[in-house]
């Protein structure tokens, strides 16, 4: 087991080796860099000649190793970039402050992380007792009625909803605010309720639907027909012999959320005016924080790399017949 | 579409619908049926014979497929007698497994429902008080004044303990029919009255959890009052009456650790775990290799001593059959077309499918070209003909095979058989539908 995780550790590293090159090639191929971009338009209005900004942007960039675009000069600042990103240096956001890119990351995580982590318990509490009700009376008035909600939730893109709920909610009847954190914390949870709602709702269809399927696998699995024969209860069968067995492909699926956990739900931030990591590093991008994109980036794929991994782990810890590693 | 019509599998949207619907109409009755609320008295009965054990009277159990009503169980009447081994052959979808599982209520809901008929079980169930609790005994000691309860340092009456180690309960005799039986009231006689053995070994055991848990479960839930230490005691003793070598070792193991012989072995550890009166092989031994087979039908020979019970064992193997059974009993598409004592049907086959059936069994003297087979197919389910189901493949076939389904013509005292070939012997005016 140890082993195992080892070996899939240093596998990780190549895997993330190989990420890097990929983002960081195609965030230098990105038009614009917002530093640059500033940096122009502040000396310009202050009567500087051209091409004495041009000069001096030359000489800065040139400590970031963002200077050349051509390929050997994106190889260059891509091995500056990792060389510092391997002593922990992630790089400076120009965007947010002048500040480390870690320190932005590290802040504005645990914003999307406590609204990601509150909506996902809020949907596997209701998704997957009600996938499990749904496959016990399959075909039934609450099977039916779930899943034509369940797909609607589906069918929904976020921005749409978000904004339809804004409307409603917020515009029209003034329940709840527009957007943002607000002060103190029942104001936070008077400001989050919209945007928990709109994120439950897009993702418990899926979930419903997934625990429904396996569960229905089960049950009509021969062992639970061993269990009824002997004399089990209806309860005890579903929610010990069936639940630990659904739970199989369950686990696997929760643990491929890490990502998105961590690292937030840029489109529903955005139109809540969140001030999260997805958020964030939309702006970010958009206006050319090369080293917040790049660094925001990479926190997702190692985030993805720890998830899959820990979905393997985790199938070998609910399931008794799989060994890992052998 | 002309071409669609002349096909008999064929179904217009029209009556696919309609089929929907008196489906979802049925499949709602007989599950509220199974969901209610009943008391015992409304499945009490009486048995027709002391000696038996099981009676299936006229069992009716339907399958309400997407297709029509597929009539799996068609009729089927026979008794167990207390303390004997019953053999049901037939072919693979003759409706033997499902007569089983009708008897156990563990028919494929909720398609498959029983639908008529009655399956008396001589039962020993727990009494009751008014508010439908157990009623327990409780230990007794003389003193001057005669007996009295006997009580613990705080006070309590002391329920009286069994050799396992759970408490006692008044029990009452009390012949159930099944099929009216409300699912609730069903449980208390699944897997402590009636027990049940299936085909797949492999499949059969819940993979994650240990052989341990799946066996103390059965121990809590029907011997109350037990402790954790005894269910152990009592599973690990099982598991070396059914002759697992290493009983310890074997608690605490995985299913996929097994083999298919020692899952089967398991499979009738926890079948036996609860003493049950009836013991339901479902093709105990159709997965497994030769030798393997051979120790399990040897196994369920010997445990059927030991309890004392009866086993109703169900295989398309008349090897199997011959060499366990008491009494045979031959199925064919969903009806019984003939039983006897396994004498009876080995020595004098009397149903051309029998005869049929005996000769297609490969033999070791004697040497054939060819082996032999019954030609011809099974009828298709949905819809039946009306005249003996086997009157197409039959090759002794008569003129008054053309007419109704024929009735059972008693050949001798243990002998039945439902064919118009044996109309004149009939020994008495016994053949009934």
């Amino acid at each position: 087991m140890v082993k195992y995780v080892i070996k899939r550790i240093l596998l990780a590293l190549l895997i993330l080796f190989g990420v890097s090159i990929i983002l960081y090639v195609l965030i230098r191929m990105m038009p614009n860099n917002y530093f640059a971009d500033q940096y122009k338009l502040t000396r310009a209005n202050a009567g500087i000649p051209q091409e004495v900004i041009d000069a001096e942007l030359t000489e800065i960039l040139k400590q970031y190793g963002l200077d050349n675009n051509s390929f050997g000069g994106i190889l260059k600042g891509y091995f500056m970039w990792l060389g510092k990103f391997l002593t922990g240096d992630m790089g400076i956001s120009f965007k947010y402050g002048n500040r480390p890119v870690q320190d932005v990351i590290g802040q504005y995580m645990w914003i999307s992380f406590g609204i990601s982590f509150v909506a996902l318990l809020l949907e596997m509490v209701i998704a997957i007792p009600l996938g499990i009700k749904c496959a016990v009376n399959q075909y039934g008035k609450l099977d039916y009625v779930a899943t034509v909600l369940c797909m609607v939730g589906i069918a929904f893109p976020s921005f749409f909803l978000g904004n339809l709920f804004i409307k409603w909610f917020a515009v029209d009847l003034g329940w709840f605010e527009t957007g943002g954190l607000g002060n103190g914390f029942f104001d936070m949870i008077w400001h989050l309720i919209l945007p928990m709602s709109v994120m439950v709702i897009l993702n418990i269809g899926g979930l419903m639907r997934y625990t429904r399927t396996n569960t229905l696998e089960v049950l009509n699995a021969d062992y639970i027909r061993t269990a009824r024969a002997k004399g089990l209860s209806e309860g005890k069968v579903v929610y010990k012999h069936v639940f630990r067995n659904t739970m199989i492909p369950l686990v696997t699926q929760l643990s491929f959320t890490l990502p998105s956990l961590f690292g937030g739900a840029m489109i529903t931030e955005e139109i809540f005016a969140l001030p999260g990591i997805g958020q964030i590093a939309y702006h970010g991008l958009l206006e050319g924080d090369i080293f917040l994109a790049m660094g925001y980036n990479m926190f997702l794929a190692v985030l993805t790399v720890i998830g899959v991994l820990l979905a393997d782990i985790m199938y070998a810890v609910v399931d008794p017949r799989i060994k890992l590693g052998s | 579409m002309a071409a669609n019509k002349d096909n008999k599998h064929y179904i217009s949207r029209s009556e696919s619908r309609a089929i929907a619907r008196e489906n979802s109409k049925a499949i709602r009755y007989y599950e509220q049926r199974k969901k209610r609320k009943a008391k015992p008295d409304e499945y009490t009965t009486q048995m027709q014979d002391d000696n038996n054990i099981v009676e299936f009277d006229d069992l009716h159990t339907y399958f309400f497929s997407d297709a029509g009503t597929v009539k799996a169980v068609n009729g089927v009447s026979f008794s167990i007698p207390a303390g004997s081994t019953v053999g049901v052959v037939g072919e693979s979808g003759c409706g033997k497994s499902v007569t089983s599982l009708s008897l156990m209520q563990l028919v494929q809901a909720p398609s498959g429902q029983i639908v008529s008929g009655s399956i008396r079980f001589k039962a020993s169930l727990f009494k009751r008080d008014e508010k439908g609790k157990k009623i327990p005994v409780y230990e007794m000691e003389d003193d001057e004044y005669g007996k009295r309860f006997k009580l613990d340092e705080k006070g309590k009456k002391i329920i009286k303990k069994n050799e396992l180690g759970g408490n006692v309960y008044e029990m009452e005799d009390r012949v159930v029919d099944i099929a009216k039986m409300p699912t609730e009231a069903m449980r208390s006689i699944r897997g402590r009255e009636i027990a049940m053995i299936f085909q797949e070994p492999m499949t059969s055991l819940n993979p994650v959890f240990t052989i341990g848990n799946q066996l103390d479960e059965v121990g809590y839930l029907h011997i109350e009052g037990i402790s954790k230490k005894q269910v152990k005691a009592h599973s690990i003793e099982m598991l070396k009456m059914v002759g697992i070598a290493d009983p310890e070792g074997v608690y605490k193991k995985f299913p996929h650790e097994l083999s298919g012989g020692m899952r089967q072995r398991v499979m009738i550890a926890i079948a036996l775990l609860c003493n049950p009166k009836l013991i339901i092989a479902d093709e105990p031994t159709t997965a497994l290799d030769v030798t393997i087979q051979a120790q399990i039908l040897d196994l369920l020979r010997e445990i059927k001593h030991k309890i004392n019970g009866s086993i109703m064992l169900i295989t398309h193997d008349l090897g199997v059959v011959a060499e366990m059974a008491d009494y045979v009993v031959v199925m064919y598409a969903g009806k019984v077309i003939e039983m006897g004592t396994a004498e009876d049907i080995f020595d004098h086959p009397m149903h051309p499918y029998t005869i049929g059936l005996q000769k297609s069994k490969p033999t070791v003297d004697g040497e054939v070209d060819k082996l032999y087979c019954i030609p011809g197919f099974v009828p298709n389910p949905i819809d039946m003909p009306d005249y003996c189901y086997f009157r197409d493949r039959c090759e002794m076939c008569k003129e008054k095979c053309a007419g109704a389904y024929p009735g059972y013509v008693q050949v001798s005292p243990t002998h039945k058989v439902a064919c118009y070939l044996y109309e004149d012997t009939k020994e008495d005016g016994n053949g009934k539908d």
